[in-house]
């Protein structure tokens, strides 16, 4: 079997959804600007080889429907003659799609691919515009609670392995102060810059992420709990909604190696695991002990664990459930998603480019990257530096 | 996460103000069809001049009218601070300061707003009297609002004189200043355009403003101005003589000083005096102290000391010499609600709960108030008529009786004898009294009442001198000051010793005034069939508080009857003369049948009012509802089954159902969901990628909002963002106008009204649709934010909105939506804590939440 390698990798800064930088950007703009400049990182590739565009999004309608993925690549002037589908797996859509081109090109279907995910919830409100839910899905009903509240599951997580509230706040306060010190000692190196619309229709670059801010423990101990009366799941222990876009370019060594290009990573294994719709949050827990299972490693081999942070406590109970610290100094080094933010279908591309970017920027081997899912699931692809 | 609600909107617009805080000239917009009535003279825009309370509120209402207005104040002096919050002494943001201030805290603050809606605030524009005086210059009219003292006005208007347009008015919002010293100096094109505007506080919701002209004032300009107050702005113009304090505060404040003189002689509290001087006698419950508090004491001693220093031939000019503990009060700065204690405060007990402290007015310390109790108060406790309590007060020999004769008797005589010193007639006194101190009565009105020659009489006996106009009432007129004649209303002209018509403009429509004159064509225990000249039929209701009931389904019924049988009739209007438009269905009716399972009546009388609003709508001549006030349940779903509404601006309307258990039942919901689809729709199609109104879900999530949160609008304009009106329904600011506007809307409607037939092709989301509003539902149950029996009534309004048990997304027609509305009514009438939460809200007022 090839192997596939991961040659560039970027994305845009996260911008906060509904008020930050990118309201009067269109997503698709936005991807499409990510993907060119991700591209233009690796200037030997030759863009008629290109077999696919994928690319990941959570609520494929709006202004991010009708195959967003084809208009991107117009946009981006991927040539025609390259393929385009947009994937979802909801929060790990482009992680799926990362792991979809690895596949293609291990098996032999195509040299290069871009994987790519993008999210605007600032125009595409969770849950679609017009949501219609299976009566026989809902609660009470003998099957799967399909549409559980994200903000419930968490709940239920930090019941069911007793993480409290001061925990949480401070595993919180921590992925800000990390992603500030690497803020200030410019280690996300995997930002590009881009080109965002202002109201009046003028435009500006912008560089920088505005999720992270410097925590004030206090006031984040004084958030109401949002999701349920007496429970510990606040606005400050939750990743915020966010819009963004991310890319990296694969192809397979030997494909590189032609081009005289250094790929950054090599893909290690992938892996997907299931659980229940209540508990989605431990889907990682499940996911990684099959990928390292498949690469022949254990927790031991791993330098840097990117996992996302979609709520504190869903983090806090995949490292206690994986026998970790949570304050192992190996997880999220450049703080995560409650930091950072979550923009869904864009945020397992982002956490691939910072992962790839923390192996360098920290001179390490091995990473892992793991997401939880709605609905139940989990998604790990472990990569490792050439 | 799931969610079925996207959230809090883009909060990215523009400011509310022009936060360059340069002055800018706000685009001109609304009233596209300018002023009916063909004046020359035009007012578009507005300069004021002061921007504290007053001239805030002159500027807020301005906007409520949609007329734009330039805000200006002195350039404050530079300090520190401004320093600190890095502004520059020739930043406009910090030269405007006062101004901007006002905007953003006297009227964005304002509780009860001053404004209908605050996105209206971008009508003002701020700016300051040394760089924005040039704007001056584009104004139609000026109002000065500036401080009480004639130097400063007299600068001010000099000022202003140098950079008005040629033709603009000039008015002064003075309360007590003479308009012949103010206009010195002046040239006699200034004066002949110069009068003054006394507004009252809060301007949004008083409706007196006293005119004051002098005889240079041009007759035109004197026009223009009452009619732009009236018409425009809504209030109520008294004219008054260039008397110190004119009309209004000069016996409202004579009233108030005689209450604290008869208090502190008769050795009563404070709260007592509230008691007896307020509902009891038709005056405002706060009567005499708390009204002070509201007002301020040190603006009731400016008020009071202004007269007795100016007023030097008045009789009772001794009642406005103040007290004692006045000056001690004043000299502690216990000016009321302003300083956070006057004649009471507001404190915390022992066990933490709130107490109001109110002060001994003989020692000036405060303590707990009262209980006051007196055989009068309790003879008039259950007396509903208002005449009936005031006779039974001022006859009675117990000492709250004795203080309610001697207060009332002595505020009458003052009035009596200020004619015609302050007034020319007893109208512009009575009127004056009521639009603003809100007297039920004006003092001859309370003469009427009393028996002109009972009070007469009793004054003689005690030996107390009797009024020149009284005593020519009785000798040459016919012993009351106002009579009425065929439904004309007169009033005893102490100038000619005759009855004149109480002035009536046509465009005054009086309910009653019509009654009188026959004009009536039906009528029950619950409304009436009247016609109101034209072609033009009103139904009006009569029932208590207007709660809708079958006797006014019936008359609705027979006035459509009639309008779509004769040819005489052009088109229908709801209106009524009433406190409040309606207050909703007969809630007791509903409460006993269901308590009686008698479900065959319920529905008949559901049916019943669903089929008379379809009728209301798609009969086959125009009809219009003119609400005003509260506008609540049944009362707002009458007015959305209209063609039509033309809704007074302080009109409060809501679909409260919830907080007595139940769903609206007479095609609200149906009826919000299709204006909610138009407002949609109208923001502009989505192109082929989706339906123009966003679809199913958008326009249910929307309705489902308003309705489950029960949302009542705090003023007609809000009611456009609730969805209770359609874009094209309109508002008018003159209570007196209303009726007559909703006429002129028939009249005109009726001119290309083409009759339509219900929709067929709604489209509405089915069961996962539902499931989704379930799922939002079930959220805010696990937060705590709703109870059970909330999340119920919430999951069957998901059920009506969502189409019933429609399996999939579909269209239905409104009857669809009427009987699944229906049907799911009646079963929430069967819930046994929707019938505690109705018998709550019968029995207490108060809403129970279960």
């Amino acid at each position: 079997m090839r192997e596939a390698v991961i040659v560039a990798a970027g994305r845009s800064p996260m911008g906060r959804a509904l008020k930050g930088q990118y309201v009067w950007t269109r997503i698709d703009d936005l991807a499409a600007e990510v993907i060119q400049k991700t591209l233009a990182q690796v200037s030997k590739l030759n863009p008629a080889e290109i077999e696919d565009l994928i690319l990941g999004c959570a609520m494929p309608e709006g202004e991010q429907g009708m195959n967003l993925a084809r208009n991107v690549g117009f946009l981006a002037g991927v040539p025609l003659t390259a393929g385009a589908v947009t994937v979802n797996r909801f929060c790990s859509s482009s992680l799926e799609a990362i792991n979809i081109a690895a596949l293609n090109i291990m098996a032999g279907n195509g040299e290069i691919f871009i994987a790519a995910g993008a999210e605007s919830m600032s125009h595409v409100p969770m849950g679609g515009f017009n949501p219609s839910l299976n009566p026989r899905l809902m609660p009470g009903k003998g099957l799967p609670n399909a549409y559980i509240s994200m903000g419930v599951t968490a709940e239920n997580l930090a019941e069911k392995h007793k993480i409290g509230r001061k925990d949480q706040d401070e595993y919180s306060a921590n992925s800000h102060i990390k992603a500030l010190k690497a803020m200030k000692e410019n280690l996300f190196t995997e930002i590009v810059p881009v080109t965002i619309k202002k109201q009046d229709g003028t435009t500006i670059v912008v560089n920088i992420d505005e999720g992270p801010r410097q925590p004030d423990v206090k006031k984040l101990g004084e958030l109401k709990p949002v999701f349920k009366e007496g429970g510990s799941v606040t606005a400050g222990n939750s990743s915020p909604l966010t819009d963004g876009a991310a890319a990296v370019v694969m192809m397979s060594a030997e494909k590189a190696k032609q081009l005289g290009l250094k790929p950054l990573v090599r893909i290690r294994s992938m892996a997907v695991a299931g659980c229940g719709p209540e508990v989605m949050g431990e889907g990682p827990a499940y996911a990684v002990p099959k990928a390292l299972k498949r690469a022949g490693l254990t927790l031991k081999d791993i330098d840097i664990f990117e996992f996302n942070e979609a709520f504190a406590v869903q983090t806090m109970s995949v490292a206690k459930i994986l026998g970790l610290d949570w304050n192992d100094p190996r997880i999220n080094p450049k703080g995560g998603a409650i930091a950072l933010g979550h923009p869904l279908g864009c945020t397992g591309a982002r956490i691939m480019s910072t992962l790839i970017h923390d192996l360098k920027g920290y001179n390490k081997n091995i990473g892992i990257e793991s997401m939880c899912i709605g609905g139940g699931q989990g998604l790990a692809t472990i990569v490792e530096r050439v | 996460m799931y969610r079925w609600w996207p959230g809090v909107g883009h909060n990215c617009g523009e400011g509310l103000i022009n936060r360059r805080g340069a002055a800018c000239c706000a685009p001109q917009r609304g009233r596209a069809k300018g002023r009916p009535y063909g004046d020359i003279m035009q007012i578009k825009k507005v300069a004021v001049i002061g921007s504290g309370v007053m001239g805030a509120g002159i500027a807020a209402h301005l906007a409520n009218a949609g007329i734009p207005s330039v805000l200006l104040d002195i350039v404050p002096k530079f300090t520190e601070e401004d320093a600190k919050a890095g502004l520059k002494e020739t930043d406009a943001r910090f030269r405007n300061k006062l101004a901007l201030k006002s905007i953003e805290e006297v009227i964005g603050k304002s509780k009860p707003s001053l404004i209908f809606d605050k996105k209206d605030m971008k009508l003002i524009c701020a700016g300051n009297t040394q760089d924005d005086l040039k704007l001056l210059g584009e104004c139609d009219w000026i109002i000065e609002v500036v401080t009480e003292r004639l130097d400063i006005k007299q600068k001010v208007f000099e000022t202003v004189e140098k950079n008005m347009k040629k033709g603009a008015i000039i008015s002064s919002n003075t309360s007590g200043i003479p308009l012949k010293t103010m206009a010195e100096g002046r040239s006699p094109e200034f004066r002949k355009n110069f009068v003054i505007t006394h507004f009252f506080n809060p301007v949004r919701y008083m409706k007196l403003v006293e005119v004051v002209s002098s005889s240079e004032t041009d007759k035109e300009v004197l026009s223009t101005v009452v009619d732009f107050l009236e018409n425009t702005l809504g209030k109520g113009v008294v004219t008054a003589k260039d008397t110190p304090n004119f009309v209004a505060n000069r016996i409202g404040v004579y009233a108030w000083m005689a209450s604290l003189h008869e208090a502190l002689s008769r050795g009563l509290s404070v709260e007592a005096v509230d008691k007896i001087a307020g509902a009891a006698l038709g005056r405002p419950k706060s009567a005499a102290f708390r009204t002070a508090d509201m007002v301020g004491l040190d603006t009731l001693v400016h008020v009071a000391k202004n007269t007795y220093d100016l007023c030097l031939q008045d009789e009772s000019r001794e009642a406005f010499k103040i007290p004692p503990i006045l000056n001690t009060m004043i000299e502690k700065k216990l000016f009321g609600d302003k300083t956070k204690q006057g004649f009471y405060k507001k404190t915390k007990g022992p066990d933490g709960k709130k107490e109001i402290l109110s002060i001994n007015l003989k020692t000036g310390e405060y303590g707990p108030q009262e209980k006051v109790r007196y055989d009068s108060l309790g003879a008039i406790k259950n007396l509903e008529d208002l005449p009936e309590k005031i006779r039974t007060m001022v006859g009675a020999a117990d000492p709250a009786g004795e203080f309610a004769w001697k207060q009332v008797s002595d505020t009458l005589v003052y009035a009596a004898n200020r004619i015609p010193e302050i007034a020319d007639d007893v109208v512009n006194v009575d009127n004056a009294m009521k639009w603003g101190f809100n007297w039920d009565l004006g003092p001859f009105e309370t003469l009427d009442v009393l028996g002109v020659k009972n009070v007469a009489d009793r004054l003689q006996k005690e030996g107390r001198a009797v009024p020149v106009i009284i005593k020519a009432v009785l000798e040459k007129g016919n012993g009351v000051f106002y009579k009425n004649d065929k439904g004309k209303k007169f009033f005893f002209d102490q100038r000619t010793n005759s009855y004149q018509p109480v002035p009536l403009k046509s465009t005054n429509i009086v309910i009653r005034t019509l009654k009188e004159q026959g004009r009536e064509l039906k009528s029950n225990t619950g409304a009436s069939l009247i016609d109101i000249g034209d072609g033009v039929l009103c139904v009006e209701f009569h029932t208590k508080m207007n709660a809708i009931d079958g006797d006014i389904g019936d008359m609705l019924n027979a006035g459509i009857d009639l309008m779509e049988s004769s040819r005489d009739y052009a088109g229908l209007v709801i209106a009524n003369d009433g406190g409040n438009f309606s207050a909703g269905a007969n809630l007791m009716l509903l409460w006993l049948e269901s308590q009686q399972k008698n479900w065959d009546n319920i529905e008949k009388l559901v049916k019943g009012f669903q089929d008379v609003c379809m009728r209301l709508k798609y009969s086959s001549k125009p009809t219009v509802a003119a609400p005003f006030g509260l506008t609540l349940g049944g009362g707002c779903e009458v007015s959305m089954g209209c063609d039509a509404i033309r809704a007074h601006g302080e009109c409060y309307i809501g679909l409260v159902e919830v907080g007595a258990g139940l769903i609206p039942g007479g095609g609200g919901n149906k009826n919000v969901l299709l204006n909610v689809e138009a407002a949609l729709k109208a923001k502009g199609a989505k192109g082929w990628a989706g339906p123009s109104d966003g679809g199913f879900f958008p326009k249910v999530q929307k309705t489902f909002e308003t309705v489950a949160f029960a949302k009542v609008a705090t003023s007609a304009k809000e009611a456009y963002g609730h969805n209770y009106f359609k874009r094209s329904d309109k508002i008018s600011l003159s209570r007196d106008k209303l009726l007559y506007d909703a006429k002129q809307d028939v009249l005109e409607m009726a001119k290309t009204y083409q009759k339509t037939t219900p929709r067929e092709d709604i489209y509405v989301g089915g069961e996962g649709a539902k499931m989704a509003l379930l799922n939002g539902i079930e959220g805010f149950r696990a937060q705590g934010l709703i109870s059970e029996h909330d999340g119920l009534i919430a999951s069957k309004l998901a059920h009506v909105l969502t189409g019933g048990n429609l399996p999939n997304q579909g269209f239905v027609s409104e009857q669809y939506l009427l009987d699944v509305e229906r049907e799911t009514f009646l079963q929430l009438c069967g819930e046994e804590k929707s019938q505690a939460r109705m018998q709550s809200l019968l029995m207490t007022g108060k809403p129970l939440r279960n």
